[in-house]
């Protein structure tokens, strides 16, 4: 339904769009590789320096084991809630279903860095201590809406009828989750945990307030580096996030791929 | 429908039991939070004291009375506006150009365009600074063809480059997942009827995407009037956005009801653009996302 000079403008147009989509990752992992001590592109020439110097940084490795913790305690507890909340809200009719249903959505309208002032206020103004806790609580927060609609939309494959008929077979209701419920929902709780991971990995907006120097994520570390600092140090750490970037790439398209992942067809 | 079933005993205390741990850690990590946010939008402030609890509607007042803060606000509103249309026009095509590629292009598509949304914005946003700034990419290219020009970092473009680009995954999203939809035999009608490429596409494709269009802008318009990273980072410290604003009172100044008093303007924003958008369509702001 379009001509062959129309398509071929807009290949090369969307070839151009795409380049600039991935331009601000590669030319972070080539400056990585400078070897000037100031920040300038194309690098005047090519070492390992700045990913020593990284190691000689023990505030940005803490960071990163912080993010690490973080975002996997946040992607099983994130799961594990969302399954419990999204088989209730799949599988039973109840009076407020819809206003629970609204409140478990809403984290994805408001801005993380509301959410994350609001959380800062509260926790100061109960005399709770901020620290990895708190970051805990804020990124199962953000990233429950995502679990509780992936395992819903699993959940909504299934036919009813196949627990049923094993409650009626005999199988206690644990029974009919574990054998039957379970392994059908199973790829909704796998695109979950990984999403999850994903989005409390990069998270910053919210995270920027209720980070404390002792539990600091490391997207907040490079934010508040940057904020003072303007050299190659932060290329290396950053080239960092994109190899592990990568590997989850490789493991979404190994597994369900980028598109299906986003809803694409 | 499934003949009703006898219902489970103890069918109450398992859906409670199922939904306790959520709603009890929403209700008392989420909206006690927010509660107490805008609360504390109302009480005043002293800068040896801190939090003074008395009501007062001074934080408001001096946001919409004065001058400096309604500038802010307006300037908030116009980078949105920016940034949405800026990844509308590279989108779109994008979009188009999905709906006729060959399954191989696709797939490098979606991988270029989707990959980003992996790594964290702060990372992507630091890229810009390196392509923008001094002595980066586009200043070296600039000096190699003898051209001396006041580099881009620290303008409201380069703070809507940035937005472009970090948001344009989820307008392309948006229109690809309505172009999906479109039967490709009503095009195909148009074209067997006698309309020329142009006309299928402006009165038959255009239209039947134009939802997708609508909500892909407001879901960007709504992002970028709340995004933090970028503005502060490509706009430089004189560039002064809501989200700006509430971190610099907040964590700079620690006058909490002010940053509050921010904070409830920049909802109401976003609740206003997500009003219109459920109003236009039906559906959330990541409906796109899941279908």
């Amino acid at each position: 339904m379009i001509t062959r000079t129309a398509r071929r403008w807009l290949g090369a147009f969307t070839f151009l769009v795409c380049l600039c989509a991935v331009a601000p990752v590669l030319v972070i992992v080539i400056e990585s590789l400078t070897s000037a001590n100031y920040v300038a592109f194309p690098p005047p020439g090519l070492s390992f320096k700045w990913y020593g110097e990284t190691l000689k940084r023990p505030e940005f490795i803490d960071s990163m084991f912080v993010s690490l913790a973080v975002a996997l305690a946040t992607s099983i507890v994130s799961t594990a809630l969302g399954t419990l909340t999204g088989i209730a809200l799949v599988r039973y009719s109840f009076r407020g279903r819809g206003l629970l249903q609204s409140l478990f959505s809403m984290p994805l309208s408001l801005p993380g860095l509301i959410f994350g002032l609001a959380l800062l206020q509260f926790v100061t103004l109960r005399n709770l201590p901020v620290n990895g806790w708190t970051l805990l609580v804020a990124h199962i927060i953000i990233t429950m809406p995502f679990a509780i609609r992936f395992v819903s939309v699993a959940l909504l494959g299934v036919n009813a009828n196949v627990e049923l008929a094993a409650r009626s077979l005999g199988a206690n209701p644990w029974a009919a989750f574990r054998h039957v419920t379970f392994p059908l929902v199973r790829p909704g709780m796998v695109a979950s945990l990984v999403f999850a991971f994903i989005l409390s990995f990069d998270e910053v907006a919210a995270s920027l307030f209720v980070s404390t120097p002792d539990a600091m994520t490391l997207p907040v570390r490079i934010y508040v580096y940057i904020d003072q600092n303007y050299d190659p140090l932060i290329t290396a750490i950053s080239s960092v996030l994109v190899f592990a970037a990568v590997i989850a790439l490789v493991i979404i398209e190994r597994t369900m791929g980028m598109g299906k992942l986003f809803g694409l067809r | 429908m499934a003949p009703a079933p006898r219902r489970p005993r103890g069918r109450r205390p398992v859906v409670l039991l199922l939904l306790l741990p959520a709603t009890v850690l929403f209700v008392v990590f989420f909206l006690m939070p927010l509660a107490v946010l805008v609360i504390n939008s109302f009480y005043d402030y002293s800068r040896l004291g801190g939090i003074v609890q008395t009501f007062t509607l001074k934080n408001y007042l001096s946001i919409f009375g004065d001058m400096y803060y309604l500038e802010i606000l307006g300037r908030t509103l116009r980078l949105a506006l920016f940034a949405a249309l800026a990844a509308l026009a590279l989108g779109y095509p994008v979009a188009l150009y999905l709906s006729v590629a060959t399954a191989r292009q696709r797939g490098w598509i979606i991988l270029a365009v989707l990959s980003p949304l992996l790594v964290s914005v702060i990372v992507r946003t630091f890229g810009w600074l390196i392509i923008l700034g001094p002595n980066g990419l586009v200043d070296s290219a600039l000096k190699a063809v003898g051209l001396h020009m006041q580099p881009l970092l620290h303008s409201e473009l380069a703070v809507v480059i940035g937005l472009a680009n970090v948001l344009l995954p989820f307008l392309v999203l948006s229109i690809a997942t309505s172009l999906q939809a479109i039967d490709p035999a009503v095009p195909l009608a148009a074209s067997s009827l006698g309309a020329s490429p142009w006309r299928v596409f402006l009165s038959v494709t255009l239209p039947l995407s134009l939802p997708g269009v609508v909500s892909g802008v407001l879901i960007v318009f709504s992002l970028a009037s709340s995004s933090f990273v970028t503005p502060s980072l490509l706009g430089g410290a004189n560039y002064k956005v809501l989200s700006t604003m509430i971190y610099q009172q907040a964590l700079v100044l620690q006058n909490w009801p002010f940053a509050a008093a921010f904070a409830v303007t920049l909802v109401l924003v976003v609740f206003l653009v997500l009003f219109i958008q459920t109003r236009a369509i039906e559906g959330g702001k990541y409906k796109v996302v899941f279908h």
